[in-house]
């Protein structure tokens, strides 16, 4: 008898959730390095994902239903962006926005894919769309492309005879330093050395130290906005005339912050930054965005993932 | 040779934050046998609280100089009632408890300074204003060495001077030498242990200070995990020259700065950090109890 009252109460309950998740809002998942070193970063995406569902439902939503943001804090790292693409899948998520660093959204991808959610990404790693999951849409240059340009600019444009190369370990970091090393080589330029750095660890003066030996050219860093700061302002420290040229992680305003006036002539390669875009849309949600926080967008890339947002939303 | 000598530089800049900060750990579990892993916490909440002090100070006309004292002697001063109160609150109650109880609350105590940081600071990078120090370098045999790190390393070697002198020669030294070799025996000759342990935390959140304040004004950027990263390695150091070993860590923290340095300048960046832990097994295979480390009779 007891037994039965249970089942019974279990099937009620789990009747109760069935009749939640058929509720009349359409759930999106954000992905995000809230916290953590990326956290610049990670913030802007959410501010930009619940402004654009905001101006969605203040226009009535889409097909009658109101958009519902649920942000999940991955930190940039690998392992917590797993835990979150199973919460965000268990909150019956449609799509999910996110994340910024490479390594996490290429941990998350495959549980998307398997609950056939759909999902964008401004990551730049040449791995991510390795799998060719259907669910997974990447709204930003791949790395292989960034790489030919920079390359070309640094051999060809700038005649930099002696490029030194410098990454993290992360996916994105070694992705595109690997790739930027190869290009460099296919234009014939002369890579004298490539180098690894841990992120996190801010003393970066051996292997600059090891580099100034080498008498380069230039520096090119490919990482991390935090770790890049502190890298060009060791590198003047220790008197390294070398020009810096930063991939495109490095675009965000803590670099000028980290760098101090070492900062000055130093240069990075991306995509226009947001208020170069010339697209009229692009610039309405710029403005919107800086009523509604008070400040600016920290970088393109926030702006990246509302745009593959928006694609998805314009295709429901 | 002058780029061999810039690596030496570059290592003793980063060994002696190893090596302060590992004092804190290496203290701590002498007297108390317990790690301490909340200590790199406060070694992070001592740059906050720097940066705060600062920010406070810098406008207020005051001589550069007299400042920076300032700065530092507040800071000392706040993160040590901040390491007496974490003793009160966190491991006296568990003096008489299981050794892993008192590891857990440590555990516990690391996680509540972090994400308290991270709330009341907020999780983004904050940065340190530029020209706290004048930007004066001297080159010497070829290897730049800026006035920071000339501070940093001096101010250093008199802390651990004065440390070592405290310790050998006054009443209060004695006393925390012989509670670290017998608890109950030095209760029963009448000292205070309490009172040695408050000692120990202070001396230990000082130096910490010291640390975390070198961290903000010579890398700049400080955020609220950053006591997790020196932690690990100054408590690598500390079992590297002999965990509960006061000259042990000194020299651990230096030869780890000194190892990192000459490994990612002369064999390979990407395997710097292997190296390092293939150094530690090695040391930990001949020597167990680290380089300085005496060896413990077993008590059965």
């Amino acid at each position: 008898m007891r037994k039965l009252v249970i089942l019974s109460l279990a099937v009620l309950i789990s009747a109760l959730f069935a009749g939640t998740a058929i509720a009349d809002t359409i759930k999106i998942g954000v992905q995000a390095p809230i916290t953590g070193q990326y956290a610049n970063e990670g913030q802007g995406i959410d501010n930009a994902a619940r402004l654009l569902a905001k101006q969605y439902n203040a226009k009535g939503g889409i097909l009658g239903k109101k958009l519902e943001v649920f942000t999940c804090d991955d930190e940039g790292q690998a392992m917590k962006a797993a835990i979150c693409a199973k919460e965000l899948v268990q909150k019956d998520v449609i799509m999910v926005i996110g994340s910024y660093t490479s390594c996490a959204a290429l941990a998350a991808q495959k549980t998307y894919f398997r609950a056939g959610v759909l999902q964008t990404t401004d990551g730049t790693s040449d791995d991510l769309v390795k799998e060719g999951y259907w669910t997974f849409f990447r709204n930003s240059n791949p790395n292989s492309a960034a790489a030919v340009f920079t390359a070309d600019y640094l051999v060809n444009f700038k005649d930099f005879d002696r490029i030194a190369v410098v990454s993290d370990f992360s996916s994105y970091a070694t992705g595109l330093a690997d790739s930027v090393v190869a290009e460099i080589k296919k234009a014939g330029g002369n890579v004298i050395d490539y180098s690894k750095i841990k992120s996190k660890s801010q003393n970066f003066t051996p292997v600059l130290t090891k580099i100034k030996s080498m008498n380069p050219d230039a520096i090119y860093f490919a990482g991390y906005y935090s770790d890049g700061g502190l890298l060009r302002a060791q590198q003047k420290q220790l008197g390294i005339d070398a020009a810096f040229v930063g991939g495109d992680a490095n675009d965000n305003e803590e670099f000028i912050n980290l760098a101090g006036s070492a900062a000055e002539g130093s240069k990075i390669i991306n995509v226009p930054t947001p208020d170069m875009l010339a697209y009229d849309s692009a610039k309405k949600f710029l403005a919107a965005y800086e009523k509604e926080y008070g400040k600016k967008m920290p970088s393109t890339w926030a702006l990246l993932n509302a745009d593959g947002m928006y694609a998805f939303l314009t295709a429901i | 040779m002058d780029i061999f000598i810039q690596q030496i530089v570059n290592g003793l800049t980063i060994g002696s934050i190893f090596a302060l900060v590992a004092l804190g750990y290496t203290m701590v579990y002498g007297v108390m046998k317990l790690i301490n892993f909340a200590h790199g916490d406060m070694v992070a909440l001592s740059a906050y609280v720097g940066l705060v002090l600062y920010t406070q100070f810098v406008g207020s006309g005051m001589p550069q100089a007299f400042i920076i004292i300032l700065v530092f002697l507040i800071t000392a001063l706040i993160i040590a009632a901040a390491g007496v109160i974490l003793e009160r609150l966190a491991y006296r109650p568990l003096r008489n408890a299981p050794r892993l109880s008192a590891v857990v609350s440590a555990l516990g105590a690391s996680m509540l300074i972090q994400n308290g940081i991270m709330l009341y600071w907020g999780p983004n990078i904050l940065t340190f204003p530029i020209g706290i120090f004048p930007e004066t370098s001297w080159v010497i045999f070829g290897a730049t060495i800026t006035f920071i790190q000339a501070f940093m390393l001096i101010l250093t070697v008199v802390l651990m001077v004065s440390l070592t002198m405290f310790i050998n020669f006054t009443k209060y030294g004695t006393a925390i030498r012989a509670s670290s070799i017998n608890q109950d025996a030095a209760k029963l000759m009448g000292i205070n242990v309490n009172m040695v342990v408050t000692i120990i935390f202070i001396i230990g959140a000082v130096l910490g200070s010291v640390g975390g304040l070198f961290i903000g004004i010579y890398y700049r950027g400080i955020e609220f995990t950053l006591g997790w990263n020196y932690g690990l390695s100054a408590f690598i150091a500390a079992i590297l020259g002999g965990i509960g070993n006061i000259p042990g860590s000194m020299v651990g923290g230096y030869l780890l700065g000194l190892f990192t340095a000459l490994i990612s300048g002369y064999v390979s960046s990407v395997w710097a950090e292997a190296f390092t832990y293939i150094l530690l097994i090695v040391i930990l295979i001949f020597r167990p109890t680290g380089i300085l480390g005496e060896r413990v009779a077993e008590k059965v």
